[in-house]
């Protein structure tokens, strides 16, 4: 196999471009990155308003927590808009142009991957901008391990962008494309935060008393034990953890674990898109 | 006859109505393992079940398996299998076999032991004694402890004697027979026994290096116990480090925890903090938890567990901030009530008054800089490990500007937005 087959080429570029300077030209994005960064700023601001009443507040990484929210708002906004754009293009035949001429299934989702990898990158940068400049003005202590965290959060965007670009290919239709995506979401973070709630939030009393979240908690752990190594979000928050305990090795196996997930994604879009033809089985 | 009969019916349900009702549970004669399991600061019984399939034991020191009959019952209000030791307390005879894998590595025969402590200092002093060891020991506690009921007796005798002396020595003080300084002196009485012993018990001492096992109870007659075979983890601690509880000066005892050396301790310019310092080890949680309760349902294999185990009362605080290094030592405050209808209180050194302290901690101003790195270090001058940390003052009155930073993206974008649309409005086509 030639490189010219493996690689995505010129053309990919080309969408990539267009599809970078169509975003940065809309307010669509500045929307995302400041409902991103609200998200960190309400929860930062919830830290320092516990100091101001507690006198003392004993936190690992207080910035930790809002990066990586703001960077699940990031990636689900991002993997809509690539989402809705690739069922957009199927549903109004425009891609059906396209792949008649010099550009393949291939080109045409590696180049919106690459386009949409790099507004994440972009906003990434953006947030640790903004996370250097919380850390000044309320004199937290500098962490060089927020540079780990953003990579994680960059990866965490990647993954989901290709598993976006996948439910955009299997729904076919862009109202279809929209509610799996929206099921995809909620069910990913919902048991990744019902998990988180029930195990800390809820630890109290006896540990043998009869727990009325029994069943609960034992179907969120069994799920969560499948989705800590499939779901980007749940990655990324071990990931997150096991860089402020100091367990590099593990904290590099969550980004690995990230990178062949989005390999993996973008490659069952692609293969998919090729099978079923841009008007398959729409 | 039909009414009396009837009556008698009725007479019958009503007292069936008034029956009280029992919570005992039916009992059921079982074979149990029972531990008295080392825990790193000293040991602790649990009760294994029949229910539990695996037993958690630390490495480092010998722990005790115990194989008993006893009857089990069910307890409905903590959903525990409890057991009535009182109504049956057998220990079975036979001996406990440890597997590796299929590799039989060790034939535990049932040995004597005892375990003792100190009660001022239990978790500095806690020992178990096995076989001969155990009864020198257990004799030894026995003659202390007549030693100390004489004394005690013979105490008693003295102050009773003391007593009738006083009272006439009281007498002749009043009638100028005596001087007060003549007055006898009142006995010594004999120190306390802190000495704490466990009678003299049986069970299988093991002690293994970390890994993963199997155990069964095989019975003199060669058969393996039904219900004893069971999974055997020995863990080990996950590390060892030094721990502060941190509270201000305005709220004494409502203390933080600072378990790690990557926790940053946020505090408030100008105000004054006491760190109590403590040792502290780390476990994985459910190794932990499920040793001290094997019946336990909540605790994870994916979390860690800090233990504390003792205050440390001896060590000095270096601290380093922006503008000078100093050291502070770890001293007792007392809490000292303030009188009157209105709360208050005002804590100062334990040595400036009579009392004993309240608390041992280093007394810290946040007054020298905005930042601050601290340890804690003995007094060799050896730091402590784990003791390290950053103190920041963080400047709560500016958060409301993490807003504004937060709308700095939506103010570019829309700048951006409006400059393309007067910038498309200029450039209007040209008509015809």
């Amino acid at each position: 196999m030639s490189s010219k087959k493996i690689l995505p080429g010129r053309e990919a570029s080309v969408i990539a471009s267009h599809i970078g300077q169509l975003t940065w030209r809309g307010i669509g994005i500045f929307i995302i990155l400041f409902s991103a960064l609200l998200t960190g700023a309400v929860l930062l601001n919830n830290s320092t308003r516990f100091l101001e009443k507690n006198l003392v507040l004993v936190d690992k990484e207080p910035l930790f927590l809002p990066i990586y929210l703001s960077g699940v708002v990031l990636s689900i906004f991002i993997g809509l808009l690539a989402s809705m754009r690739v069922a957009r293009e199927l549903d109004k035949g425009t891609l059906e142009l396209l792949f008649y001429g010099p550009v393949e299934s291939r080109q045409y989702l590696s180049g919106v991957a690459i386009g949409y990898m790099g507004i994440g990158l972009a906003s990434v940068l953006v947030i640790l901008f903004w996370a250097k400049l919380s850390e000044m003005l309320l004199n937290l202590a500098p962490d060089a391990k927020l540079f780990g965290l953003l990579l994680s959060v960059f990866l965490m965007i990647c993954a989901f962008l290709a598993l976006s670009l996948l439910i955009a290919i299997l729904g076919g239709k862009a109202r279809n494309a929209i509610a799996y995506f929206v099921l995809a979401v909620f069910l990913l973070l919902s048991f990744q935060i019902g998990d988180s709630l029930l195990s800390t939030l809820l630890l109290g009393g006896s540990a043998t008393a009869t727990d009325a979240l029994s069943l609960v908690r034992k179907i969120l752990y069994s799920v969560n034990e499948v989705l800590r190594w499939l779901s980007p979000f749940q990655i990324t928050f071990e990931a997150a953890q096991n860089l402020n305990h100091g367990a590099i090795t593990k904290y590099l196996i969550g980004n690995i674990l990230l990178i062949a997930e989005t390999l993996i994604l973008m490659t069952f879009a692609i293969l998919r898109l090729a099978g079923k033809g841009v008007r398959g089985e729409r | 006859m039909k009414r009396s009969f009837l009556f008698l019916l009725l007479l019958l349900i009503a007292l069936s109505g008034a029956v009280p009702g029992y919570a005992q549970n039916t009992e059921e004669r079982s074979f149990v393992y029972a531990t008295n399991h080392y825990t790193g600061n000293g040991y602790a019984s649990a009760l294994i079940p029949p229910s539990v399939d695996e037993v958690f034991l630390l490495s480092g020191s010998p722990s005790i398996i115990a194989a008993k009959e006893t009857n089990l019952y069910y307890w409905p209000i903590t959903n525990e299998y409890k057991a009535d030791w009182e109504s049956l307390n057998l220990n079975a005879s036979g001996e406990l076999q440890i597997y590796q894998g299929s590799n039989l590595i060790s034939s535990v025969p049932q040995s004597k032991y005892t375990l003792q402590y100190d009660g001022n200092d239990p978790a500095g002093t806690y020992r178990l004694f096995l076989n001969e060891e155990a009864e020198t020991a257990y004799q030894q506690y026995l003659d202390r402890r007549k030693q100390y009921r004489d004394d005690l007796n013979q105490y008693h005798q003295l102050i009773n004697a003391f007593t009738i002396l006083y009272q006439d020595a009281l007498k002749k003080v009043s009638e100028g027979l005596l001087s007060p300084d003549q007055l006898p002196q009142a006995p010594i009485a004999p120190p306390d026994l802190t000495l704490f012993s466990s009678e003299i018990l049986l069970g299988y001492p093991v002690d293994l290096p970390v890994g993963d096992y199997r155990m069964q109870f095989r019975l003199p007659d060669g058969e393996v116990q039904p219900g004893s075979v069971k999974k055997l983890k020995v863990f080990e601690a996950l590390r060892v480090g030094t721990g502060y509880k941190v509270a201000d000066l305005e709220r004494w005892n409502q203390t933080e925890d600072s378990f790690s050396t990557t926790e940053t301790i946020y505090c408030l310019d100008g105000h004054t903090y006491f760190l109590r310092p403590f040792s502290q080890t780390e476990y994985n949680q459910r190794y932990f938890v499920r040793m001290n309760n094997p019946q336990d349902k909540l605790s994870r294999e994916d979390r860690q567990i800090w233990v504390s185990s003792k205050a440390i009362s001896s060590a000095d605080l270096q601290i380093k901030s922006t503008a000078n290094t100093y050291s502070a030592p770890v001293e007792g405050y007392y809490v000292r009530q303030i009188l009157g209808t209105k709360l208050g209180y005002e804590i100062v050194p334990s040595r400036e008054t009579e009392q004993g302290p309240t608390f041992e901690a280093v007394r810290f101003v946040a007054d020298q800089g905005r930042a601050y790195s601290i340890e804690l270090t003995d007094a060799s001058g050896g730091v402590l490990p784990g003791s390290a940390r950053q103190i920041r003052c963080t400047q709560t009155s500016r958060s409301p500007w993490l807003y504004v930073l937060s709308s700095l993206p939506l103010i570019i974008g829309l700048a951006i937005y409006l400059a393309r649309r007067a910038k498309v409005q200029t450039h209007k086509p040209i008509e015809g």
